[in-house]
């Protein structure tokens, strides 16, 4: 404690004990006076100066209402009552919005379930909406995680949500097991909090609601891209993985039919090196006898003619002076004097 | 169509003889190497290949040559007669003594009057038809046509390969095709 407090309490306690040197006299009131005073009017002190002492006790107001939690700044809490705990958290719901306190108006209520139900038929998540008073508490005994995994282990993957009607920020979304472990971990919170922003910026507790419930559903369909393209990714690498094993396969049956001939190839091998050496050999010993061949006409009796001891003009004339005289226009000769006919 | 016979002494529709184209080109022995080229249409470099070719095809057919002949004629009618005189009273001083210029071919070039031919010995009359020289010309036409000398007496001189060695196979298979090559003499044709 501090030196100031100490002085100030040791001065207090010892002031009546303390001779009064300068003090303002308290006011005397005489029988009457006081009388006055206590009917007519708050006297102050007179409790604490021991006055009257037949005051009325304080009347009993039953049941402490709730009252404000300073540190959190939420109001205080009332448990859900007991005899709804079986509505709410027994078996797995049969319908997507309980709300067995019917804390929902029936329009609102027929509306939401509408948007449930339609969520659902296009998704392959499900979507449980839990709705329970703004300054209700669940009881401890009743745990999100627990219920999930009693209620929603088996059937279609679904989201459970506790949502506080106007108390869009204290809600909590609980995943089903068998909800894909595929969806990131961080996922499901964010769509929480996406939700939960969207429901803020409406005021009615059932308008905040609906958005709530659209804002869900939008953030589930961005979950079911995410589950497609993995499994379109996980259906991809299984395709490849089948070609792969196909291509094995079939370079596997290869390779065994290139072993078992392998013997046969070894076999023929040899032989088949000299065959073809052989044959290059032939084949070149033919060319170079070819081109070393000579041949030889035989010498026939021809009788000189025109005079001529060692040719008589058999030939053939061609003209190459313009590209429009091709040979096949000069294959028939003209006859002259030195032709033969 | 008329014939002229193995021993006609002249033409029998113009009366052309050897004399005339004596009187033409000259009666006496004209002394020339195997590739004449007087028009100068050769360089060095092309001279040698072409002279290479002619000793391959002369190892080729040890009994034949050829002859290659380059000049300014006139006419094409004067190159018929030219490479027939030339056979005829050529001595070609780089063949070996005793040659016979029957077993010659001869290819004419006039640069002039842009023409060519091909003229055969009596060797080789029995077996080469005046087409088959002809088609040894069409066979080097575009080299000449494009002034590429060299390389159109070397093709033709392939083509004429090809050919005589076919025709050797041939005659060394089928002698008598060739020995009635030519008919028979006729009495009064030799007697004219």
């Amino acid at each position: 404690m501090k030196p100031w407090l100490w002085l100030t309490l040791a001065a207090g306690l010892a002031g009546p004990l303390l001779p009064a040197r300068d003090t303002t006299p308290l006011p005397t009131l005489s029988e009457a006076q006081r009388k006055t005073m206590a009917t007519s009017e708050w006297l102050a002190g007179d409790q604490i100066l021991g006055g009257s002492t037949d005051a009325e006790p304080p009347p009993d107001l039953g049941e402490a209402p709730p009252t404000a939690d300073l540190a959190t700044g939420k109001t205080a809490t009332l448990p859900v009552a007991e005899k709804y705990l079986a509505a709410y958290f027994d078996t797995r719901p049969e319908t997507f919005l309980i709300d067995p306190q019917g804390l929902l108006d029936e329009s609102s209520g027929h509306d939401l379930l509408g948007l449930l139900k339609a969520h659902s038929s296009d998704s392959p998540i499900d979507l449980f909406i839990y709705v329970f008073a703004k300054d209700q508490e669940i009881p401890g005994e009743v745990r999100g995680e627990e219920l999930s995994e009693r209620c929603f282990a088996t059937g279609r993957p679904a989201l459970l949500v506790y949502y506080f009607l106007g108390a869009p920020q204290q809600a909590a979304l609980y995943a089903s097991p068998s909800l894909p472990e595929t969806i990131p971990a961080t996922e499901p919170p964010q769509a929480l909090q996406s939700a939960i922003s969207q429901a803020s910026q409406a005021a009615n507790p059932a308008e905040q609601l609906h958005s709530f419930i659209e804002q869900l559903t939008k953030r589930i369909y961005r979950m079911e891209q995410m589950l497609h393209s993995i499994a379109e990714d996980a259906e991809g690498s299984k395709r490849s993985l089948a070609l792969a094993a196909k291509l094995a396969k079939k370079s596997s049956s290869l390779s065994a039919r290139l072993a078992r001939l392998q013997p046969l190839a070894q076999k023929l091998a040899i032989p088949g090196l000299l065959l073809i050496s052989g044959l290059a050999v032939i084949l070149g010993i033919a060319g170079w006898r070819r081109r070393q061949a000579t041949y030889r006409f035989p010498e026939l009796t021809v009788e000189p003619r025109l005079g001529g001891e060692h040719a008589a003009g058999v030939g053939a004339v061609i003209a190459f002076a313009s590209v429009n005289l091709p040979p096949a226009s000069q294959r028939q000769q003209v006859a002259d004097d030195s032709r033969r006919t | 169509m008329q014939k002229i016979h193995r021993a006609a002494s002249a033409c029998p529709q113009c009366g052309f003889t050897l004399a005339d184209a004596d009187g033409q080109f000259g009666g006496r022995e004209l002394r020339l190497r195997c590739l004449a080229d007087t028009a100068g249409l050769l360089r060095h470099e092309e001279r040698e290949r072409v002279e290479a070719a002619m000793r391959r095809f002369r190892q080729r057919f040890p009994q034949l040559f050829v002859t290659i002949y380059t000049g300014a004629l006139g006419e094409a009618a004067h190159l018929r007669r030219f490479g027939l005189w030339l056979l005829n009273r050529a001595n070609f001083v780089d063949m070996p003594p005793g040659s016979s210029n029957a077993a010659g071919i001869l290819l004419t070039i006039d640069p002039v009057i842009k023409t060519a031919g091909m003229s055969v010995g009596y060797l080789l009359e029995p077996f080469l038809e005046e087409t088959d020289t002809f088609e040894c010309l069409a066979r080097a036409h575009s080299y000449f046509l494009e002034g590429r000398y060299a390389d159109g007496m070397i093709k033709a001189f392939d083509q004429l390969t090809w050919l005589l060695r076919k025709r050797s196979q041939q005659a060394k298979r089928h002698p008598r095709r060739f020995t009635g090559h030519l008919p028979p003499p006729a009495p009064q044709e030799v007697a004219r």
